[in-house]
C-alpha cells in the first residue's frame, strides 16, 4: 500500500523555536560526520519538524529525538555538550514497541533539504505512519499531534488510514488491552469508527 | 516569601517541556513565569498543560497568584486558569496554605455567566468527536468552567 506524496505540503522554512532547536542539534552532528549517515525520526521531534513553519503553534520542548533507524548503525552520535539550554539527546530505541505498519521504511519522507545538512540524511516517518504510532498511545498529547498532522497532511477520505492502522494492529498488536485505546483515538482524530480484530 | 525561580524549579519546568520563553530565559523570575503561563493559557496545547499546572502550583506555593491577576487574560484563558487552579486546589500533595489560596483564587475568577460560551479544551486542535469523549469523562470542576482536559 503506497502512501500519498506529501512533498508539496512540507514546510519551506524552519520558523518555530522548537524546530530550530532540533535543526541546530542535527546540524551540530552533521558537522562532526565525514560519511553519509541516514537517520529516520519519529515521535514529537518529527511532529515539530513537520510543523516547523506553524509559527502560531505553541509547542513545548522535547527532551530527546526518537530514532527509528540509523544507517550505518555503527555511527556514534556524541552529545552536544556546548548546547544551549535545554540539551537534546538522541533516543535510539527503534520502533519495536510501537504501533506501526510493517512497511513504514518504504514510505519515509526526506526532510534533509529543509535542514541544510551535508552528511546527515534525515527522514521522517510518513505523517500517516506517525499518526498511527500516536494512536497506539492515545494520550491527549498524541491526539493533539495527530489532529495537527491530519489537518495539514491527511486530506480526503481516511479509509486508507483505517486500512493501514488495521494492518499495523494485525502485524504487531501492542497489547490486547490497548485495542480500545487505538479505536477511541482513531475516532477522536478522524471522526469515524475503527474496528480492530 | 522569595519569588525567585530556582534551578530546581527550572529543571522541573524543563522536564515538562516548557516553551522557549521560559526555558531560554537567563533571568527567569515570577513575572516572566506569569507571562509564559499567560501565553500557554491563551494558546493552549495538550503538551503544555502539565507545565501550566506546575506554574500555577509554583505561584500558589510562593503566594504569588496576585501576579496573574495583574495581567490581561481573555475570557477563555481565564476559564482555563480557573479550571487549573480549582483542580490543583483538590490535590493533597499541596500544603493547606497553597490549596486555600488556590480555592480563593478560583472563586474570585469565576463568574456564572462566563461559561455561556462554547466548551473549551486545553488543546491546539480538537474535533467534535474528541470533545464529546472528553465531556464524557468530565467532573464537577470541568462542568463549572466548561473546560475539558485531562489533568490528574
Amino acid at each position: 500500500m503506497s502512501l500519498p506524496d506529501i512533498s508539496e505540503l512540507l514546510p519551506e522554512c524552519v520558523d518555530t523555536p522548537e524546530a530550530m532547536r532540533i535543526m541546530r542539534f542535527l546540524q551540530f552532528h552533521d558537522r562532526k560526520l565525514s560519511n553519509s549517515t541516514k537517520l529516520t525520526l519519529y515521535g514529537s521531534a518529527a511532529v515539530s519538524l513537520y510543523l516547523a513553519d506553524s509559527d502560531n503553534y505553541n509547542y513545548g520542548y522535547t527532551n530527546d529525538i526518537d530514532i527509528g533507524r540509523m544507517e550505518p548503525e555503527s555511527v556514534e552520535l556524541s552529545v552536544d555538550e556546548d548546547a544551549v539550554d535545554p540539551p537534546l539527546k538522541f533516543q535510539p530505541f527503534g520502533l519495536e514497541n510501537w504501533l506501526v505498519h510493517p512497511d513504514w521504511e518504504l514510505a519515509t519522507v526526506d526532510f534533509s533539504p529543509i535542514l541544510n545538512l551535508h552528511y546527515l540524511r534525515v527522514e521522517l516517518l510518513h505523517p500517516i505512519d506517525l499518526v498511527i504510532t500516536k494512536l497506539g498511545r492515545g494520550s491527549s498529547q498524541d491526539i493533539e499531534d495527530s489532529l495537527l498532522l491530519r489537518r495539514r497532511y491527511i486530506s480526503g477520505t481516511t479509509a486508507h488510514v483505517a486500512d493501514r492502522t488495521r494492518c499495523a494492529w494485525n502485524y504487531r498488536p501492542v497489547s490486547k488491552r490497548e485495542r480500545r485505546t487505538v479505536e477511541d483515538a482513531f475516532e477522536s482524530v478522524f471522526e469515524e469508527p475503527l474496528e480492530l480484530e | 516569601m522569595t519569588r525567585q525561580v530556582t534551578d530546581e524549579d527550572m529543571a522541573r519546568f524543563a522536564a515538562l517541556g516548557y516553551p522557549a520563553q521560559v526555558r531560554a530565559s537567563s533571568e527567569l523570575d515570577a513575572t516572566s513565569l506569569v507571562e509564559s503561563l499567560r501565553h500557554v493559557l491563551e494558546s493552549p496545547s495538550a503538551r503544555l498543560l502539565k507545565a501550566a499546572a506546575l506554574s500555577v502550583r509554583w505561584l500558589a506555593n510562593h503566594d504569588a497568584l496576585d501576579l496573574v491577576q495583574e495581567v490581561y487574560l481573555s475570557p477563555e484563558a481565564t476559564r482555563r486558569l480557573g479550571f487549573v487552579a480549582e483542580k490543583l486546589a483538590q490535590k493533597n500533595s499541596l500544603d493547606d496554605a497553597a490549596r486555600h489560596r488556590l480555592r480563593g483564587f478560583a472563586a474570585d475568577l469565576h463568574e456564572p455567566s462566563m461559561t455561556e460560551g462554547s466548551a473549551l479544551t486545553f488543546s491546539a486542535a480538537v474535533t467534535d468527536t474528541y470533545l464529546e469523549k472528553l465531556r464524557g469523562e468530565t467532573d464537577e470542576t470541568s462542568q463549572r468552567w466548561q473546560v475539558f482536559a485531562e489533568l490528574d
